[in-house]
């Protein structure tokens, strides 16, 4: 626990110092505008909670593409991962620490999403189911720090992580229904939506703005937690075996 | 100004070397291509869900066309890295312009966008049953083109103000292309926005280009296309204009203060 605070300290005093890492709460607002402006211009009043969601959504999502899973990889170039091989404490709650701390961070643009959907438009949505929407949101900052561990071991596999990281993210919010909802998706591509843990997110916080009873809201949660586990234990696994190969093979650098 | 093109060349070059060193044809096709072919998925299939064929059209027209801004902005990027290499004093000491190779230096990244939408505007309508009149269409392209250019002269001007804030070229490069994507009419006609702010599209690129290919693809006279692409060309020369002079501005400055710097 000690390491995992530790990480979780190192990573806010990295983000103070610098800033511009918090790229993604200035983007978040273009998305907002853009989102809503398209289902205020269409007169779909029915939507606004759609168009709500989806930026809150990318912006958890754009956390862990933009900061979290950089983490291992930054490690690499300032030369820090063969330094933190060799110390006596395990690297892994560290890493973990500093991803969860960026996770935290991820619930940021709810905030902004709703601050400006009120200022700009004068709308937002109603919260008809208040506790499924934060056990909701809280599984989903949960599983994002599982998926950013993934992520993040992936890129330390790849020379090409960036490409990759810049690619994911528009597959994941169609797959994920963060805006369209799954069933608009061609029949092939929707059974890939189950694996998501986004797109159960997108489902169950959607229901939660509704004033119909959300159905099934426990095992929809346990649906994102599970989700999000695999994800954990897959890239501590993951972690554990790449990093062991690297030393075995003398190739931390380009591990 | 053969001198000049000379240069352009050698720069080019020297871009093409630089981008596909870390770009092969694969990796743009599978990662870059098919995320910006996905984005405009993403929109158009908002225009499903809302209902209409008529939504679906416009959508994805507009973000067909918008997604070729990011790569005609990466210019931004590029130039504050050019600055950062240490290059710039031994432009302004070589007996020519600085200006050429800095206005040059996103071109490759440019085609790569024109490139890009051009694809997604040949593969995507079939797809969403938007309807383009063939063999007109084949014109669009072009058109693209036209806005790319409009978008890589706002992009050289934006990095000409970021040159002194390397370390805000990321936000610069997002909220630049961002800016275009939310308020040109992409997503909805500029009509839409307040007064105050339907004038300030009025002088982004994107807003005239895209209008000239909305009202080709819907058959309007051919006066209203030209005029709006007629439009798109001058707003484009005009942040050119204040690039070239922001530019120049910044080398005077340099001069007079030291700031030069040579290290990289």
């Amino acid at each position: 626990m000690r390491l995992f605070l530790s990480g979780a300290r190192t990573q806010f005093w990295l983000v103070r110092r610098h800033p511009d890492e918090l790229l993604t709460l200035c983007t978040i607002p273009f998305t907002v505008v853009m989102l809503l402006s398209i289902v205020m211009h269409a007169a779909r009043p029915d939507l606004i909670a759609n168009a709500f969601l989806a930026p809150t959504l990318i912006g958890l999502w754009g956390f862990s593409t933009g900061l979290a899973a950089e983490v291992l990889v930054g490690e690499r170039w300032t030369s820090t991962l063969e330094l933190g091989m060799a110390a006596p404490g395990s690297l892994h709650p560290v890493y973990l620490g500093r991803i969860s701390a960026v996770m935290l961070l991820g619930v940021v643009p709810l905030g902004e999403t709703w601050l400006l959907g009120k200022l700009l438009f004068g709308v937002a949505p109603t919260v008809h189911h208040p506790w499924v929407f934060w056990a909701a949101m809280a599984a989903s900052v949960f599983a994002m720090a599982g998926t950013s561990l993934l992520l993040a071991v992936t890129m330390l596999l790849s020379k090409n992580s960036n490409n990759y990281l810049n690619f994911i993210g528009f597959p994941i919010y169609l797959l994920s229904g963060v805006m369209v909802p799954v069933q608009y998706l061609p029949e092939f591509l929707q059974p890939l939506s189950h694996v998501i843990f986004l797109s159960w997110s997108a489902d169950l916080m959607r229901d939660s703005l509704a004033a119909a009873p959300v159905a099934g809201a426990g095992w929809r949660l346990l649906a994102i937690v599970g989700l999000g586990v695999a994800a954990l234990v897959g890239g501590r696994v993951l972690l554990a075996l790449s990093l062991r190969r690297a030393r075995e093979l003398g190739t931390v650098t380009y591990a | 100004m053969r001198d000049q093109l000379r240069v352009l060349k050698h720069g080019l070059i020297a871009s093409w070397t630089m981008y596909s060193a870390y770009q092969t044809w694969r990796l743009w096709t599978f990662t870059w291509l098919s995320r910006l072919l996905i984005q405009a998925c993403f929109y158009a299939l908002i225009g499903r869900m809302l209902g209409s064929q008529q939504q679906v059209d416009y959508l994805l027209i507009g973000n067909v066309v918008a997604v070729m801004a990011i790569d005609a902005t990466v210019v931004i990027l590029i130039s504050v890295g050019e600055r950062q290499s240490g290059t710039l004093a031994l432009m302004v000491a070589a007996p020519s312009t600085h200006l050429t190779v800095y206005l040059g230096k996103g071109l490759v990244n440019l085609g790569s966008g024109v490139a890009a939408s051009t694809t997604a505007f040949l593969v995507l309508p079939p797809l969403f049953g938007v309807r383009l009149p063939w063999p007109e269409a084949a014109l669009v392209p072009l058109m693209i083109l036209v806005v790319g250019v409009s978008c890589y002269c706002y992009g050289t001007c934006v990095a000409s103000f970021v040159l002194g804030f390397p370390s805000a070229r990321w936000l610069a490069l997002n909220v630049s292309y961002l800016v275009l994507m939310t308020f040109c009419g992409v997503n909805v006609p500029t009509s839409f926005w307040p007064d105050w702010l339907r004038a300030i599209t009025s002088v982004l690129p994107m807003t005239h280009g895209l209008a000239a290919i909305r009202a080709f693809i819907a058959e309007a006279p051919a006066s209203t296309v030209l005029g709006q692409l007629a439009l798109e060309v001058c707003v484009g020369a005009g942040w050119l204009a204040v690039a070239a002079m922001s530019f120049t501005r910044m080398v005077r400055r340099g001069r007079r203060d030291g700031s030069i710097e040579f290290g990289g």
